[in-house]
């Protein structure tokens, strides 16, 4: 008797649900759903725009209220740090600062997003309930992105086979070179704390559109300062823009 | 008979998200691969199925069914019954899903000179690997080299015989010593069907044996 309760509950649960609408954003295509569509249904329909390179695709929706409040904390230790800073370590922060007020934030649905692997695997093919999705799909990126407390945001091509500590040679690009390491969000939308020195035993390659957080070093401000750089990296995982 | 109904309505309704097309399609490929076979390659079993099957190999593993999923923009999807997808462009593996380190992608397919290749075309794209590498290039020469017979199934087929001699071009950082290696791809010489594949995408991966058994089997009008 239990058992019939608990599914006929469940069901009537599962319609309701379902009757809900979905919105999704696909490059800028508007579609609608009347029930919770499979992930594979929407990417079905993203396949009829093109031939993409699912490695990169990132699905976002706009359950955003907790990263807001996730940004305004930082925004608020940021402030924090800056009201008893030196010279050096201001430029630092406000350049920081800059950045993190300006992302345009969605909640990012961290899996790997493949037509391919949703049809295939179940656990890659959720349900998506009510809500409004952005999903966006493009052909291979040829650049990786590197913010964060550089001298500016750098857009750089991707090399193929290079150690990520190539791509940091660079002074201009990298003004604080001597932290031991930097994040990388990949494609996926995991967050790698990687040793960026080119003799560390671990190889590292940065994934194309992958991109780098050079973050507030240790060496100018102190070791405090790593869990408010897992914070940021962490909220620039759900960056649009 | 409670219990049943709420069964029957359970399928219903986790059945009702695809079309009767779909769940007929899915139904022959769950068939084909649910053979009491053990992966070993039974003309019964390309007979009796109303979808393309091939038998695969990978290293040192045993032979697998798989079944043509989806025919694609001009891509063939083979799955096996623990999921494994082989991404094919005329036969030629471009994407892996299920292995130990998956090819994610590999470029200018559009240059693939198979299957219809002049003698010595040749073909250079890269690669991206699941497992931290991108961007690797690889450039291949393809060239016939013998008229061979090959057998399938208790039928003997009369082919043309390709090699591929692949390199690794990338200047990785991480050394190779590995760098060339052969695939070999045999076309049946009438029909210029491919019935049969020896391949490994880059030198670190399992070689694949793909024997085409559907195809073969429809050459002799047996399916």
């Amino acid at each position: 008797m239990k058992f019939l309760l608990i599914t006929i509950l469940s069901l009537f649960i599962s319609f309701f649900a379902s009757a809900k609408s979905v919105t999704i954003d696909i490059n800028g295509m508007k579609l609608t759903y009347d029930k919770a569509p499979r992930l594979s249904s929407v990417l079905k329909q993203a396949v009829k725009q093109g031939d993409w390179y699912w490695p990169s695709s990132k699905l976002f929706d706009n359950k955003t209220t907790e990263i807001e409040s996730e940004r305004q904390e930082i925004i608020s230790e940021l402030k924090l740090l800056l009201s008893d800073s030196s010279e050096r370590q201001t430029q630092v922060i406000t350049d920081l600062l800059t950045q993190v007020e300006s992302w345009q934030l969605m909640r990012r649905i961290s899996m790997r997003i493949d037509y391919d692997l949703a049809r295939i695997k179940e656990q890659f093919n959720p349900r998506l309930i009510e809500s409004h999705y952005l999903l966006r799909v493009a052909a291979r990126p040829e650049i990786v992105n590197v913010f964060g407390t550089s001298h500016a945001l750098a857009e750089m091509p991707h090399l193929p086979g290079a150690h990520i500590s190539v791509y940091l040679q660079d002074d201009d690009l990298d003004c604080h070179a001597d932290s031991d390491y930097v994040y990388v969000i990949t494609p996926y939308g995991k967050v790698d704390k990687v040793n960026r020195s080119y003799w560390s035993n671990e190889r590292y390659e940065l994934a194309p559109g992958a991109e780098v957080y050079l973050p507030l070093p240790e060496s100018l401000f102190s070791s405090e300062v790593e869990s408010l750089n897992q914070r940021i990296v962490s909220l620039a995982m759900h960056r649009v823009k | 008979m409670i219990k049943k109904i709420i069964l029957v309505l359970i399928t219903i309704h986790l059945l009702s998200a695809c079309t009767p097309t779909m769940r007929s399609h899915y139904y022959n490929i769950r068939l084909a691969m649910s053979s009491d076979s053990d992966g070993r390659m039974e003309r019964r079993l390309v007979e009796d199925s109303d979808v393309q099957v091939a038998f695969v190999k990978s290293g040192d593993r045993g032979w697998a069914t798989v079944a043509l999923a989806f025919n694609e923009n001009g891509q063939e999807k083979w799955i096996s019954g623990d999921r494994a997808m082989l991404v094919t462009k005329n036969g030629y593996v471009i994407k892996t899903i299920g292995f130990t380190n998956d090819l994610m992608f590999t470029s200018d397919l559009d240059d693939l000179p198979l299957p219809s290749y002049q003698q010595s075309s040749t073909w250079t794209r890269y690669q991206d690997w699941l497992k931290g590498e991108y961007g690797y290039e690889v450039y291949s020469k393809f060239t016939k080299v013998a008229d061979e017979n090959i057998e399938i199934l208790g039928e003997v087929f009369n082919t043309v015989k390709v090699r591929e001699s692949a390199e690794y071009l990338g200047e990785a950082d991480n050394i190779r010593f590995d760098d060339q290696w052969n695939n070999y791809f045999w076309y049946d010489k009438k029909s210029g069907a491919l019935l049969q594949s020896q391949q490994k995408v880059s030198p670190f991966a399992d070689e694949f044996t793909i024997t085409y058994a559907s195809m073969a089997l429809s050459l002799v009008g047996a399916k």
